[in-house]
Formats: C-alpha cells, sequence, structure tokens
C-alpha cells in the first residue's frame, strides 16, 4: 500500500495553504485555536450542503424514533377515523389532536 | 488537517448532530458541556502539537440564539481541561456563522454549545481527525467501498485517512493466516 504521507513535507502544506487562501485562518488556529472557512473558499455549492443535510436528516430519522412515531401516529390517525364514523361526537376531538401532531412531525 | 496533526493523520469519527429546541426543563445556559476533544489525554499538553482535531460542517446558520457553539477563544493555549464549567463560561462567545461554512479547531480548545431558545433545528456534519498513535473512535479499515476511494480527488489521502496504509492487521503468518476481521470488509465498487 502507497504511503501517503511518505513523500510529503509541511513546505508543501504551506504551499498547498497558500493556493486556497487560507493564511488567516491557519493563523487563527494558532493564535484562537479555532477557524472559520468561508464556503467561498471551499469550493463547494449550496447543492453540496442541501443534499448533506436533506440525507443527513434522512438517516436521523431512520434511526431515531421519529419514524416510528409517526407511523404510530398515522395508525393513530387511521382508527380515529374509523371510530369516528361508527360514532363522530365521541371521537371528533382525539382525530383533530392525533392529525395536528402528524402534521407537527412532518 | 495537515497543519494540526502533521502528514500523517487518521479519521477518528464522522456524525451528524441534530439539535432541537431545547427544553423549557433544561438548567442553564448551556446543553453541550465544556470540554476539550483531547481531554483523555493527561495534561500539560503542547498546543502546538494537538493530538486530536475536529471539522464541523454548519447545515444550518449558526447564532447564539439558535444554539451554536460555545468556545472560549485562546483556550488552547492553557494546555489542560477546564476545571470547571464556570471556568470556562465566563470567557465563552457564540460561534455566529452561515450555513455553508467550515469550522476547525484544534482538540485543546474548549468548548460546548449554548441552549437552543428557537423552534426548528441545528444541523451539522462533524469529523473529529487524530494523530496517528490516537485511538480513533471508529474503525473504517475495510469498510469503506473501493469505489468510494476512486471518485476522490486523492485517493492516497483518503486510504491514509481510513488506515488503510496500516499494514499491521494485514500481517499475513506463514502466508497462509491472515488476522481475522469481525466483521467481512466491504466489496469494491
Amino acid at each position: 500500500m502507497e504511503k501517503w504521507w511518505a513523500n510529503r513535507s509541511m513546505d508543501d502544506n504551506a504551499d498547498a495553504i497558500a493556493a486556497l487562501g487560507l493564511e488567516n485562518e491557519v493563523a487563527a488556529l494558532d493564535e484562537v485555536g479555532l477557524a472559520i472557512v468561508p464556503q467561498s473558499k471551499l469550493r463547494l455549492n449550496d447543492d453540496f450542503f442541501a443534499t448533506l443535510k436533506r440525507r443527513l436528516l434522512e438517516v436521523a430519522e431512520s434511526l431515531s424514533a421519529c419514524r416510528s412515531a409517526r407511523a404510530n401516529l398515522r395508525f393513530l390517525w387511521q382508527v380515529c377515523q374509523e371510530k369516528s364514523a361508527r360514532s363522530p361526537s365521541r371521537t371528533y376531538s382525539t382525530r383533530m389532536r392525533s392529525s395536528a401532531a402528524c402534521s407537527r412531525i412532518r | 488537517m495537515r497543519h494540526l496533526l502533521g502528514d500523517l493523520h487518521r479519521a477518528s469519527v464522522s456524525n451528524g448532530w441534530v439539535k432541537w429546541q431545547t427544553p423549557e426543563m433544561h438548567p442553564g445556559p448551556i446543553t453541550t458541556q465544556f470540554h476539550a476533544d483531547q481531554g483523555n489525554v493527561p495534561s500539560p499538553w503542547d498546543w502546538r502539537h494537538p493530538h486530536v482535531s475536529n471539522m464541523n460542517w454548519l447545515l444550518t446558520d449558526y447564532t447564539h440564539a439558535d444554539g451554536a457553539f460555545a468556545y472560549v477563544p485562546g483556550s488552547h493555549q492553557i494546555g489542560r481541561s477546564p476545571k470547571s464549567q464556570e471556568e470556562a463560561l465566563e470567557h465563552a462567545v457564540a460561534l455566529e456563522a452561515p450555513a455553508g461554512s467550515l469550522v476547525m479547531f484544534s482538540g485543546c480548545l474548549w468548548h460546548g454549545a449554548f441552549r437552543k431558545q428557537t423552534p426548528g433545528l441545528r444541523v451539522s456534519m462533524h469529523g473529529l481527525h487524530c494523530a496517528h498513535y490516537y485511538l480513533p473512535q471508529q474503525d473504517f479499515k475495510g469498510r469503506i467501498p473501493e469505489a468510494f476511494y476512486e471518485s476522490s480527488d486523492d485517493p492516497g489521502y483518503l486510504r491514509m485517512l481510513m488506515r488503510e496504509d496500516e499494514p499491521w492487521l494485514e500481517a499475513e503468518l506463514d502466508g497462509t493466516f491472515k488476522v481475522p476481521r469481525t466483521v467481512e470488509p466491504a466489496s469494491a465498487g
């Protein structure tokens, strides 16, 4: 396996920093301990970040209780609909509450 | 990362953070307690050579009210973790930056997060990196499809991050035995 680092030196890192215009950010890392690199210097467009955010939230939903909570509320809403069809006056408020909860989660 | 960790370093963990409005019952102005990412290393630290460094991709705008990252400027040079939350909070500032920014910081820096006072989500992607002698939090080696590397502008760098250039776990004894993996590596392509 090729050793990426074997033929590197911090000299070429300085060249790379200059080429990317990151001198101020690197100085901030030393002085402040933190640097903010603006999107304009990252050479990444809005689509990149929008896609990353969308995919991250999809994964978060699949790994968390959000999906099952939404499914449970939909099931509850369906049950309420069926019940309200049989007895509208008794289940109307429950149906409205679960429907509203579904909307919030969406 | 090369500036902070040197030429040879590794990816330690990559994860997404989703933060929602802090509940009323949560006490105090901080939701993530102040710490330094290399806090499990005995101090004093040489801030010029941190053991770990972090980067956060901001996917939503960061403001104080939206539960921004909180940090103490210059605290990386103190060379130890904060002794108390109050010690850090007294000097902490909010990191305010628009979505699309990349935040990089030393593993010596004291940081946490302010409570989120607004509805909606704060979303970010974090990538902790570590020196080559430091134990990564995630084991990427052998688990990344080859196509992932091939799609990179610098596949050699990416392989180094994932420890694919590290020979030890691939050692063959007598040409017949290979150190077993607990999980099969991801297939090529």
